[in-house]
């Protein structure tokens, strides 16, 4: 049995600063610069395109990863799928890039406050550790469908 | 004392070496440890218990690649760990 992480993901308060910087910093540009009235409903048309796009995002409250398969849990509902080893990984969140059986692709971020220090961790070194391996499975099984 | 015997007291020391200070490591060793340690061959087990015993910080950047072990033995060890990790 492969090395297996699980982990519980807590509401980030992270992503809400990050979603919210963008859209403060053109607000703040408009006030300083005081610029012409249509720019206030195209900022706020902006903003609410901005959160809405982010508000989309999968929040899933538990996260499984084994190998290249992980199994994402939102309300008791547990869903399957495949990372085939394309993600970032940074000081702030982990992002997998996963991929479904019916080829649905679904962009994955755990944000660093959104899960405890132990599972970070793990989940840093699940990422690092799989990561070459979730991309040679993936060759293979591609290779092997053509 | 018997060979089973003293295998399980091998493998309990290793168990109780392979808590390391970092948990990355835990993740990795301690279900190698508790699962493959005994299937290893005589040889394989010997390199295993050299491996456990260097430093942390080193058995860190092998295991995610960000180095390689000086000796080959040792990060041939390296390397069926990871392969365990990856493919069970």
């Amino acid at each position: 049995m492969p090395v297996t992480v699980e982990a519980g993901i807590r509401p980030s308060r992270w992503r809400i600063f990050f979603e919210a910087v963008p859209v403060a910093t053109g607000f703040g540009l408009f006030m300083v610069w005081g610029g012409h009235p249509f720019l206030l409903p195209l900022w706020l048309l902006l903003g609410w395109l901005f959160w809405h796009v982010r508000r989309s995002e999968f929040d899933a409250n538990y996260i499984r990863v084994e190998s290249e398969r992980v199994v994402l849990w939102q309300d008791d509902c547990a869903s399957q799928w495949q990372w085939r080893g394309v993600g970032r990984l940074s000081h702030a969140f982990i992002e997998w890039e996963l991929w479904s059986d019916t080829e649905e692709r679904l962009p994955f971020r755990i944000w660093r406050d959104s899960v405890s220090d132990p599972s970070w961790r793990a989940l840093n070194m699940c990422f690092r550790v799989m990561q070459r391996h979730a991309q040679k499975q993936s060759e293979g099984s591609l290779g092997s469908a053509e | 004392m018997k060979t089973s015997e003293k295998q399980h007291e091998d493998l309990r020391r290793l168990t109780w070496h392979s808590r390391r200070g970092m948990l990355e490591l835990d993740v990795l060793l301690l279900p190698f440890t508790e699962q493959r340690y005994l299937q290893l061959s005589e040889e394989d087990k010997v390199q295993y218990q050299r491996l456990i015993n260097c430093e942390d910080q080193d058995l860190f950047n092998w295991f995610m690649e960000k180095s390689v072990c000086p000796d080959s033995e040792i990060q041939r060890m390296v390397n069926i760990v990871l392969d365990y990790a990856r493919h069970g």
